[in-house]
Order: structure tokens, then C-alpha cells, then sequence
């Protein structure tokens, strides 16, 4: 079978990280332990002031977000998110009990990425789900240096602004 | 006789044309049309006043000239002014013609002329008059029938008209008294009835004549009312628009159309009704509701999610260097089954409190030892967040109280964790126990006891009525709650956000004060709180002795 870039990235997860964001100890402590084993880099917050600041700290590569949680709750946490440069493009993945829910909604308006039910959860799916967005990520990256795109030498730069004025 | 036989039967006949119409115009053309059957005459007219003009109806039986009409015209505003006691010559006449052509060529001046006041409830609403180009007409045959024909019409509409006004008080009554606002109008949109309740709606309680363009410009583009109006009486069907906010209030509007039932009006449409109900109330209940739902989802979910997801690591580990993470994992499933195990619990208690069917088990109980172990308890807790745990015993507390110590400690339970829970670092929480005889105050009772009493002197004159019983209060210097919530503290559903909750991720589920409330009622004591905010709150309950 041929290797897609996906599979041939799948085995090395250690330069990648992982925030997870959960109020309940117990969620937060296994779903660490859980990442840690596949490999990634995991960083652990129980509230939503905590992982915000963690994460505009340590630009994680993507982050498990729990909406129902104390101090500020995921939609909140999200909010702040997009305000920043970084965190205007972070991926989230919702972590939710209530998949219909208004909140949902609000947080896919604000960007997030997917949400997972949290009853349905098994450990390993979401070790998983992880993965594969990590795999999406370093392809999409890897177009991007690709075409990357130049500055704009000084010398040129006038003639650019010159034309937006006309 | 024979003439007499005539008579009856045009007044039977009369009697049940006009049947139930309150309508005085359709009277009198009943009444003109059918005098021609026992009185002669060139022209049979009616007057009737209106609020702003005269209407004069005229059917002519033959031709004749303008000036016949005229000389007519003027004799009966002449009469109704003379009947009135009031200049009628200004006001403006409306003039209905029927019957033969006006032909001015024939110049027969008006030779016999009769007027008869037409009178209902006793006031005179307008003249019927008869006349003729001939000579020496009416005598006193034709007058008295006259006379006869018009009073049975103005009696049986005045009988009418009282039952139509008490019944319309009664309606009147039965509409300002309804919670509904309810507002009624004409075919041509005209209020007919507006109640209170829908004055109060639009904002105009005190204003004298309401309009359905106060109705319009105040539900601005909320709600169409005049085109809902039209719309359902031109499909003759009920409109229902779900929910409308006007101001900080959410309706349900129904629209339907009026129809008259008895009659010559009979299933005629009159106009439309227009119905506001109130739904604000349902959709707060609602929304506690789903809160309470979507809160009770996260409480029994999270702890479940989380036993599931660690089960199913630690089955995957099971050599020996995992064991510390077994030891770990152990402790967290255990805490997480227990917080799941109390909110059942918690949920079962409400459920019986609802169904009335929660009991407690009287048997004599030391409330000394009760209070000093749940504090006992506690201790460790408060100490950890730096809270000074104190108990305060009065030295006459009863040796026993008929009481069901489980349930007593658990009220306990609830109050403490609640003080501690809504208390910064530093603070105080203190648990206080005395003796209250009836009539007197519990403050003094506290201080004989060298009690320092934290509860405002103001509760007391109510609390003196309170029988014989042992007083527990629990005080700490927390937040407090603001007085307007609480009268809803002990409702099922309400869990005031506090920082506390907030700021430190202590959850509740705001079923504690309800089950503590259910408990202490089941030992017929009473169950308060006193509070400031900012300062502190005291929680007590009482036991009987």
C-alpha cells in the first residue's frame, strides 16, 4: 500500500501539542495521560482562563475545548481566542455533552473546527480524531512552504501603494 | 271589528319583524313600510336624530313636488326642536328619497299631516310623520293606531335596550376582570370595548377614549392589528400570533372575528376581537427549566464520561509499573462516583419532597452531638481554604429533641458546605444553637446564652411567634445575597451565579435548600435566612421541642 503523507507523518507526534481544556480533574487527568502515551505534547488546563493563557503562551497545535467550565467557559475562552493574531487561525475541537445546543452553534460561528459528544467518547477515538487533524495540519502546511510567498522588496513597495491610490 | 282584527295582526306582524333589532332605523322602516296597508298618504317620512345631523327618510306612495317634500322637512325639525326643547333648524339633514319620482310640476300643497314623537327609554329620538295633498285625513282612527304602533316598537326596544345594558355590564365586568387584555372593535376598527389589562399593555391606563391608532402606533411593527383584524374577518377564522414581545412582556394575540347571534344581525360579523395573553411568565419557567436540564446533563454526564474514559486506559495498562496510575485513576472514579451517587440522591430526595411522599424518622436525638460532629467534618475543609470554623452551644440545650439525626445532619451538611463555599479566605463561619420560648426575643435568648447573635434584630418580631423550639443558625461573612433573590433561594431550578461558583469552579445544583427546606418542614420547624449584602448571611432553622 502506498504511504499517504498522512501515515507517513502518523508515527512521530512529538513535536506536536495538544491543550486540553476539561473542568472535570478526572476528564482532564486521563485524556493527558491518553495524548501523552500517542506521543504528543500535552498541555492540561481546568478552566478557561487557564487555557487561554496557556494557550497564547504555547500556540498549541490544536486545542480539545470544553464549553461548560468555570471562571470562563469555552465560549468565552474562544471569544478572547480570536482576537489574537495566532489564535485568530488556532484549531479547536469542541468537547461537548449537548451537541444541539445554542453554545454549539455559537462556538462553529466563532470557528471552531469540529465538536465531539462527550457520552459517545471513546479514549481511543479521540486519540484518533487528534491524529488526523494533526495529519491535516502538517499537509497543509506543507503546501504552504510550498508556495510561499515572498516579501515584497522595498524597491517595488512604492509602485504598490501607488496603485492602490489610482 | 273587523278593523280591530286588522290591527292586531299588523302589530303581531310588527312585533315579530322587529324581532331583536336594536337598530332604531331598521325599526322605523319596518314600522313605514308597512303603513300603507291601513293609512293613506302621499308621503310617509321618519327623523331620526344622530349625534351630529338629522337623517330624514322620505318614501313617496305618488308624485309630488319639491316644496311638498320641503314644507314636510321643515314642519318635523320644527317639532323634533318644540319635542327637544333645541334649535334643530341648523343642523345638517341627510335625506333618503324612495319611492315615486319627485315631479314639481304637481303643485299640491301638503293638506293633512300627522307627527308622532318617536320615544325609547323615555327619550325622544325622532318623529314618523304621514302626509297627504288631500284634505281632512287622520282622525281619530288613524292616529290612535298610529300612536299604538309606535309605542309597541319603542317599548319592546326599550325592554331590549335595559336587557342589552345589563348585559352588557355584566359583559363589561367580566372583561376588566380577565387577565387577558382584551380589546374589540367595530367593522370600522372603532374600539368598542377596551379592558384594563389591555391599557395597561399599550401604556395608556389612564387615558379616557382609547383608539385603534393608539393600538397601532404602540405595538409599532411588532404586531399588524389592523390588518390581522381584516385578514381574519374577511377569512372568518381565529389568527394566533405566538409570540409577540411588546415592552419586557411576551404575548400570545389572538385575533377573531365577532358575530352577532341573535336577530336580524345573526351570524353577521360586527367586527373583531383582539386577545393579549400573557406567556412571560410560562417562558421564564421554561427557560429555569431547560437550565436546570441542560445543568443536571452536565452533572451526571462529566463524571460518567470521565469513569468511562479511565476504565478503558487503565484496562490497557496492566503491568506493574501502571500501578501508581491505578492507585490515581482509583481515587479519581471513586470521587466521580460519589459526587454522581449524591446528586441522585439529591434528585430522589426532590422528587419525594414533589410527590409528598418524603418522610423523616422521629426518635430522640442529641442536637448538640449532631452539630459538633458535622462541624468536626468540615473542619478540614474550612481549614484548607482558611475559613475559622466555629460552634457556638448554648449551656440549656435539651439533653434530646424528637428528631431524625441523618436528615438534621445532612440540613447541616447543606448549610455548612453552602457558607464555606460562599466565603473568601479569612473569613468566619460560625454555627450557633439555642432554646427559643415563644414571645420572646431571639437575640436576647442568644445573648443570656453568650451567643454572639449575628442575625438583625429586625427579624425578630417575627420570629417571637415561633413556638418552643431549639434555634440553629449558621452565619458566615461571605458575599450575602441580594434581597430580591431571596424569595426564590428555596425554589427548585434557581441556583444564583455568584463568584464564588464562578470564580472557583464550585459547582451546585441548587437542589440543597430545597431538600433542607423539605426536612426541617417535615419536623414542623420553619427554615430562613437573613443576609447583606457584602457583609454576610445567616441561615437558621428551627426544631421543635
Amino acid at each position: 500500500m502506498k504511504k499517504t503523507p498522512a501515515n507517513a507523518q502518523a508515527e512521530d507526534y512529538r513535536s506536536h501539542s495538544v491543550l486540553v481544556a476539561d473542568d472535570n480533574i478526572a476528564t482532564l487527568e486521563v485524556l493527558t495521560d491518553a495524548l501523552k502515551d500517542a506521543g504528543f505534547m500535552v498541555y492540561a488546563a481546568k478552566d478557561g482562563r487557564e487555557a487561554l493563557e496557556l494557550a497564547l503562551k504555547k500556540h498549541p497545535d490544536i486545542i480539545l475545548l470544553d464549553i461548560q467550565m468555570p471562571k470562563m467557559d469555552g465560549i468565552s475562552m474562544l471569544t478572547e481566542l480570536r482576537k489574537d493574531r495566532w489564535g485568530r487561525y488556532a484549531m479547536v475541537i469542541l468537547l461537548t455533552h449537548l451537541p444541539g445546543s445554542d453554545r454549539v452553534a455559537r462556538a462553529i460561528q466563532l470557528g471552531a473546527f469540529d465538536y465531539l459528544q462527550k457520552a459517545n467518547w471513546d479514549l481511543d477515538s479521540i486519540v484518533d480524531q487528534v491524529k488526523k487533524r494533526i495529519a491535516l495540519k502538517v499537509e497543509a502546511e506543507k503546501r504552504k512552504t510550498k508556495y510561499k510567498l515572498k516579501p515584497i522588496p522595498a524597491s517595488k513597495k512604492e509602485m504598490v501603494q501607488r496603485r492602490k491610490i489610482s | 271589528m273587523e278593523r280591530r282584527m286588522f290591527e292586531l295582526s299588523i302589530l303581531k306582524e310588527l312585533g315579530d319583524r322587529i324581532g331583536y333589532s336594536l337598530n332604531v332605523q331598521n325599526i322605523v322602516d319596518i314600522i313605514t313600510g308597512s303603513l300603507h296597508q291601513f293609512i293613506e298618504y302621499s308621503a310617509v317620512s321618519y327623523m331620526l336624530l344622530e349625534p351630529e345631523k338629522l337623517i330624514f327618510k322620505v318614501h313617496l306612495e305618488k308624485s309630488v313636488s319639491r316644496k311638498f317634500i320641503n314644507d314636510i322637512k321643515d314642519r318635523m325639525q320644527k317639532s323634533l326642536s318644540a319635542l327637544l326643547n333645541k334649535d334643530m333648524q341648523k343642523m345638517t339633514v341627510e335625506e333618503v328619497l324612495s319611492g315615486a319620482i319627485v315631479v314639481d310640476e304637481t303643485d299640491a300643497p301638503v293638506q293633512s299631516f300627522f307627527n308622532i314623537p318617536l320615544v325609547i327609554g323615555e327619550k325622544v329620538v325622532g318623529v314618523l310623520t304621514v302626509a297627504h295633498t288631500i284634505a281632512g285625513l287622520y282622525k281619530e282612527e288613524e292616529t290612535t293606531i298610529l300612536y299604538k304602533i309606535t309605542r309597541q316598537a319603542s317599548q319592546a326596544v326599550t325592554r331590549l335596550q335595559e336587557v342589552i345594558t345589563i348585559e352588557q355590564r355584566k359583559l363589561n365586568a367580566m372583561v376588566a376582570s380577565m387577565t387577558e387584555g382584551v380589546v374589540m372593535t367595530d367593522r370600522d376598527y372603532r374600539v368598542v370595548v377596551v379592558n384594563p389589562v389591555a391599557r395597561q399593555i399599550i401604556g395608556l391606563t389612564d387615558r379616557q377614549e382609547v383608539t385603534i391608532f393608539d393600538f397601532i402606533d404602540r405595538l409599532g411593527g411588532k404586531f399588524d392589528i389592523r390588518g390581522r383584524l381584516e385578514e381574519s374577518v374577511k377569512l372568518d377564522k381565529t389568527l394566533l400570533a405566538d409570540d409577540v414581545i411588546i415592552g419586557d412582556r411576551s404575548f400570545q394575540i389572538f385575533v377573531s372575528p365577532v358575530k352577532g347571534t341573535i336577530g336580524l344581525n345573526a351570524s353577521a360579523v360586527l367586527g373583531g376581537v383582539v386577545i393579549f395573553h400573557d406567556i412571560t411568565h410560562d417562558k421564564e419557567l421554561e427557560k429555569l427549566r431547560e437550565d436546570f436540564t441542560s445543568m443536571m446533563v452536565h452533572e451526571l454526564r462529566s463524571p460518567l464520561a470521565a469513569i468511562k474514559m479511565m476504565t478503558q486506559y487503565l484496562d490497557k495498562k496492566k503491568t506493574a509499573k501502571d500501578q501508581k496510575t491505578q492507585g490515581q485513576y482509583n481515587q479519581l472514579i471513586q470521587k466521580n462516583a460519589v459526587s454522581m451517587l449524591n446528586l441522585v440522591n439529591d434528585l430522589l430526595d426532590v422528587a419525594k419532597l414533589e410527590s409528598g411522599r418524603f418522610e423523616v424518622h422521629l426518635e430522640p436525638m442529641n442536637i448538640a452531638t449532631t452539630i459538633k460532629d458535622k462541624a468536626a467534618f468540615y473542619e478540614p475543609l474550612a481549614k484548607n481554604r482558611e475559613i475559622d470554623l466555629q460552634v457556638q452551644l448554648a449551656a440549656n440545650l435539651p439533653e434530646e429533641i424528637n428528631g431524625d439525626t441523618v436528615r438534621i445532619g445532612q440540613v447541616l451538611g447543606n448549610l455548612i458546605s453552602n457558607s464555606l463555599k460562599y466565603t473568601h479566605g479569612g473569613g468566619t463561619v460560625t454555627i450557633q444553637c439555642f432554646v427559643h420560648k415563644k414571645g420572646r426575643s431571639w437575640s436576647e435568648e442568644a445573648a443570656h446564652e453568650n451567643i454572639h447573635w449575628f442575625l438583625p434584630a429586625k427579624n425578630d418580631p417575627k420570629l417571637q411567634a415561633v413556638p418552643d423550639t431549639v434555634v440553629v443558625a449558621i452565619t458566615d461573612t461571605g458575599d450575602g445575597i441580594a434581597a430580591v433573590n431571596i424569595p426564590q433561594l428555596f425554589n427548585k431550578f434557581v441556583q444564583f451565579r455568584s463568584r464564588a461558583t464562578d470564580e472557583e469552579g464550585q459547582k451546585g445544583t441548587g437542589l440543597g435548600l430545597v431538600i433542607a427546606k423539605g426536612i426541617v418542614e417535615a419536623h414542623n420547624g420553619t427554615i430562613g435566612v437573613a443576609s447583606e449584602e457584602s457583609h454576610g448571611s445567616t441561615f437558621y432553622f428551627t426544631l421543635p421541642m
